[in-house]
């Protein structure tokens, strides 16, 4: 997709907060992300443009970082905390989101709403288990809670 | 003068907000270092015994004469916020319950040492802790405490927020670094250090959260002090980040060299239904793991390094005997490989072939041959790696399997049996 | 100089120098992947560790500078395992191509297991399949089941090339080299990118299942396509009654070992040298047919007398030149004139506009170049033509003149009518031995890596020819 006059507004904002521009590479694709759900080659395309890099520099960044999406997914985006204080609830709460919702780890369920994608720590281990969704973290869920946290995300 | 240092603030009302924080008396700190020279901070921090709270437990005194005398020209000072290592969940609380603290801790921190510019690097899904260490800073600014000359000293010192985008390498320095520096999050080889060349190649101080944390009790109490708060060269307390198979994880400042079964007996309840304690993680998943015989032990960094674990992040994690060592050991496995930078063979190559193993271990196949290579493959990748990961897999994968071997061998067995 | 000392023997090395660039000049061996002398120390790979006095772990050797009084040790038990063990994790991850790659004899992943490696491996499971034949650019195909990750391919780009053109993409076990999305690498130095890989990742799309490394010997020669003159190493195909058929010309590189030559080279050199195999001319042409030698001598016995113009070529041999200007100058005082292969567009590593290898020569020999419009009729001339075939078109006095036009030159001629009375067959570049200057007047010699083909004579035989029958003015 394209980026756009106010993406690409606030990109330029983002380049000049920085003594050195290339340190506000990340920003830009979060920025980008954080509008459209993912950063897609034609996004990361004109970012190299803006940054006057090539886009193999893009390429390298995007693939990199794991919150970094390449492809859209469902309007809200679930990241399931596989780490070690929290598998063994992770374990569960995958089993309830297949049968639930037909969601697979890496999948879109079928309504469009949600993105799985398992992750590592999110730092919210005394609430384990622990996920996040789009941009908050929520624990501890269990069977008990999950199914009301996720059906307030349309 | 009490001997807890975050407690209070943690839980102080609107902690968060500059009012609430400057009703617990903060900011003070700030105005006694600006009357002190910067030489004699630096002394006070020496005294402290202050250890990086991070992870590595280097005497932070000690990192902060690394840095050459000022030049006129950039240098900086980092925040590491990036708190990945897993069970680690202290920055977030200072984050966002009392985000003053790191920011006077900051600033006091760049008074001594000449830098004039700071960044908070912290995670990407920290969003909570982004939002309240943004408004700490507007808030800080407006009342003078950044800035152009502050407290209307000659000190100028301005802070600003990165986040990172989810990978836990970039905790360590260099990889930090490279990522603020808009790359991949690949460690650089050292030396040079960052004190020498670091953020854009200029000398930079990165220090965790938590350790900039200290510094305001540190200048107001006195270095002596906070060193009396804990045991001999592991000064002040800590805040231990206990969670797993406790009846109350949560957030607990301790003096260093408190028994570790205090902590999770007093502290945190002991375990949920009386179960039998099998082994605790004490420092971050980096840090090797101790049996139930091995848990009668201080917490500080020496007692630990001697025990052949390390203090690490101060990350507790609890397990009882619903836990199999062979899930906690997959768990780590897949974590590492997941994680590596990929930039050097021993580990990129070594993690493969770890969760290989595992795999095989856990499946009908499993032979005892496997769980010999998986020994031998995580001890193969200590040493030889350009950063210490490569050493944390190693270490950390070598107790679980070594302490827990019968356990293993009789699933091994049972595959068979 | 310094002095250092491996395992236990002293040596004098270079101040400044790596203790693996000492190493190699000494003659200690220590296996490496990501270090080439053309760029700038990595220490990636972990497979040049050493022990060094002073240090507690092992030190790459490639990242540590010499020392007064440095002890290396590269031999002990501790190295020994860290380099088996780090060759068992490559071989973990490295596909069993061995008998269909083409890296074969020349990779450096086999040279280090046959020296250092182990023989039983301790473990075995299903490896992790990658893309193994992306299309990379200009006759590059990248195998990345064999890329074993020693970045020397993107470096090459970032340091030398000074483009970022490639990338490393995903992280840990998953990373790639990759381009981002359809991009492809159309540089000029495209090649330099297999030769510079040292396992069978990055390969020549025309070398692929062609040739086995140890099938070939490779020959210094330099490179005649522009005034630069790179050091170059040519494979031609050893005596084997099933390479008969094979072309004698398989594979150019650049030759990295002689000293100030770069040690790489432009893809113009690389690959067009192959080029100078095609459209040879083996008969003497008369205009209209064939004349054999004897007939060639007389007419040209007859000719030499009335003779007003030599044009030479900027693609003879030094010595050429000086016999040529000492019979056609000096003794019998005509006009002699210069020409080559027109000028390319140069750039800011390699290449020279200037597309001959001798031209400067020539001008150092006061040799003015035949250009268009000064000369109004050169009359009766014999011109060496013997550079690359890509015939500018000759000069339209050249066209028009009617006197007697004598061409020398390995190539057939593409002529629009027939502009020459006689063409004569000679050996081309790769044929004979000579000496070139390139632009900053270094000298470099040529070798004779072929028998001249069927029919064709050398230029100085030409020359001893015509000065047998010349004579007297």
């Amino acid at each position: 997709m394209r980026l756009g006059p106010v993406l690409e507004e606030k990109i330029r904002t983002l380049m000049g907060s920085y003594e050195r521009v290339e340190s506000a590479l990340i920003p830009a694709l979060m920025a980008v992300q954080a509008e459209y759900g993912c950063v897609d080659s034609e996004a990361a395309e004109e970012v190299s443009a803006l940054f006057e890099i090539t886009p193999e520099r893009v390429e390298e960044v995007l693939s990199f970082y794991s919150l970094l999406q390449r492809s859209p997914g469902g309007r809200h985006r679930i990241l399931l905390c596989r780490s070690l204080v929290c598998s063994g609830g992770a374990e569960k709460i995958l089993k309830v989101l297949q049968e639930e919702y037909s969601l697979l780890p890496g999948g879109t369920s079928p309504d469009g709403r949600f993105s799985l994608f398992l992750c590592e720590c999110l730092g919210h281990c005394e609430k384990a288990p622990a996920i996040m969704v789009d941009d908050r973290v929520y624990g501890p869920l269990g069977e008990g809670n999950l199914f009301s946290l996720l059906e307030g995300f349309k | 003068m009490n001997d807890r240092i975050f407690e209070p603030l943690l839980n102080a009302e609107k902690g968060e907000t500059l009012e609430g924080y400057v009703r617990q008396g903060g900011y003070a700190s700030l105005r006694k270092a600006l009357e002190m020279s910067p030489g004699d901070i630096v002394e006070e921090v020496k005294n402290s015994n202050l250890r990086g709270r991070g992870g590595a437990g280097f005497p932070t005194g000690q990192k902060w004469t690394f840095l050459p005398p000022p030049d006129g020209k950039a240098r900086y000072l980092v925040a590491n916020a990036d708190e990945g290592e897993p069970g680690t969940f202290k920055d977030r609380y200072i984050l966002t319950r009392v985000p003053h603290l790191l920011l006077e801790g900051m600033i006091i921190t760049a008074y001594a040492l000449g830098l004039p510019k700071g960044e908070i690097f912290l995670r990407g899904e920290y969003t909570e802790g982004r939002e309240m260490v943004e408004r700490a800073i507007a808030e800080a600014a407006d009342a003078g405490f950044l800035g152009k000359n502050i407290l209307e000293s000659a000190f100028s010192f301005d802070v600003a927020v990165h986040s990172g985008a989810g990978a836990y390498i970039c905790g360590e320095e260099t990889a930090l670094l490279e990522s603020l520096e808009g790359k991949r999050g690949h460690p650089r080889l050292k030396p040079p250090f960052p004190a020498s060349s670091g953020l854009y190649g200029r000398p930079t101080l990165i220090n965790n959260v938590e350790t900039l944390a200290c510094i305001p009790s540190i200048v107001l109490e006195g270095g002596f002090w906070f060193a009396s708060l804990g045991s001999q060269k592991n000064g002040g307390t800590r805040l231990f980040a206990l969670s797993g198979r406790v009846v109350k994880p949560g957030l607990y400042e301790l003096p260093l060299g408190t028994n570790l079964k205090e902590l999770i007996f007093t502290c945190g309840g002991g375990i949920p239904k009386n179960r039998r304690l099998k082994g605790v993680i004490p420092g971050g998943l980096s840090a090797p793991i101790l049996t139930e015989e091995e848990c009668d032990i201080p917490m500080d960094f020496d007692s630990l390094a001697r025990a052949g674990s390390m203090l690490g992040s101060g990350a507790v994690m609890v397990f009882d005997e619903e836990d199999s060592i062979l899930r906690i050991l997959s768990s780590t496995v897949e974590f590492y490989s997941h994680e590596s930078c990929g930039q050097c063979t021993p580990c990129r190559d070594g993690t493969n072939v770890l969760k290989k193993l595992m795999e095989r271990i856990l499946s009908e196949t499993g032979r005892e041959e496997d769980y010999r290579a998986l020994v031998s493959v995580a001890r193969g990748i200590r040493g030889r790696t350009i950063c210490p990961f490569g050493d944390a897999v190693s270490m950390a994968v070598e107790a679980m399997a070594v302490k827990y071997e019968k356990e293993i061998l009789d699933f091994l067995e049972g595959n068979h049996g | 100089m310094v002095e250092i000392s491996f395992n236990g023997h002293l040596y004098s090395v270079e101040e400044g120098s790596t203790v693996l660039a000492a190493a190699q000049k000494v003659g200690v061996p220590i296996p490496y992947f990501c270090n080439h002398p053309l760029l700038k120390p990595a220490g990636l790979c972990r497979m040049c560790l050493v022990e060094i006095r002073g240090f507690p772990k092992l030190q790459t050797a490639c990242t540590t500078t010499v020392k007064e009084g440095m002890e290396v040790l590269t031999e002990t038990e501790s190295v020994k395992q860290a380099r088996r063990e780090i060759l068992e994790f490559h071989f973990a991850q490295h596909p069993l191509d061995c008998p269909e790659c083409d890296q074969a004899g020349a990779c450096l992943l086999q040279e280090w297991l046959y020296r250092f490696g182990f023989t039983r491996r301790r473990f075995y499971y299903q490896r992790d399949r990658k893309e193994k034949l992306v299309p990379l650019g200009k006759n590059l195909l990248l195998d990345r089941e064999r890329c074993i990750l020693c970045l020397r391919c993107l470096r090459f780009c970032d340091e030398v090339l000074g483009r970022h053109l490639l990338a490393v993409t995903e992280r840990g076990s998953r990373s790639c080299i990759a381009t981002a999305g359809e991009r492809r690498l159309e540089t000029l130095y495209n090649g330099n990118l297999a030769q510079i890989c040292p396992v069978g990742a990055i390969l020549e799309k025309d070398m692929k299942a062609r040739v086995r490394n140890w099938l070939v010997q490779s020959r210094p020669t330099g490179c005649p396509l522009c005034s630069r003159g790179c050091a170059l190493l040519v494979d031609t195909p050893k005596e084997y009654p099933y390479l008969a058929h094979y072309p004698r010309l398989s594979r150019v590189q650049a030759d990295s070992r002689r000293e100030g030559r770069g040690g790489f080279i432009c893809d113009i050199g690389r690959y067009t040298l192959k080029s100078l195999e095609e459209n040879r001319l083996s008969k003497i042409l008369q205009r209209g047919g064939e004349i054999d030698e004897a007939r060639m001598r007389a007419l040209l016995k007859e000719k030499l007398a009335v003779i007003e113009t030599v044009v030479l070529s900027s693609w003879l041999s030094l010595e050429e030149i000086d016999e040529a200007l000492l019979l056609f100058r000096d003794r019998l005082k005509l006009r002699i004139l210069s020409w080559g292969r027109g000028d390319g567009d140069g750039d800011a590593l390699l290449i020279r506009k200037e597309r001959n290898p001798n031209g400067t020569y020539l001008r150092q020999r006061s040799v003015k170049p035949l250009v268009d419009g000064e000369l109004s009729d050169p009359g009766n001339t014999l011109l060496f033509g013997d550079f690359f075939p890509d015939y500018p078109l000759f000069a339209e006095e050249i066209v028009r003149s009617r006197g007697f036009k004598a061409l020398i030159t390995p190539y057939r001629p593409s002529l629009k009518g027939e502009i020459f009375d006689l063409v004569v067959p000679v050996c081309s570049f790769l044929e004979k031995e000579g000496s070139y200057m390139d632009f900053q007047e270094r000298r470099w010699r040529s070798s004779k890596l072929f028998e001249p083909a069927g029919g064709t004579l050398r230029e100085g035989e030409i020359l001893s020819l015509l000065d047998g029958e010349g004579g007297e003015p």
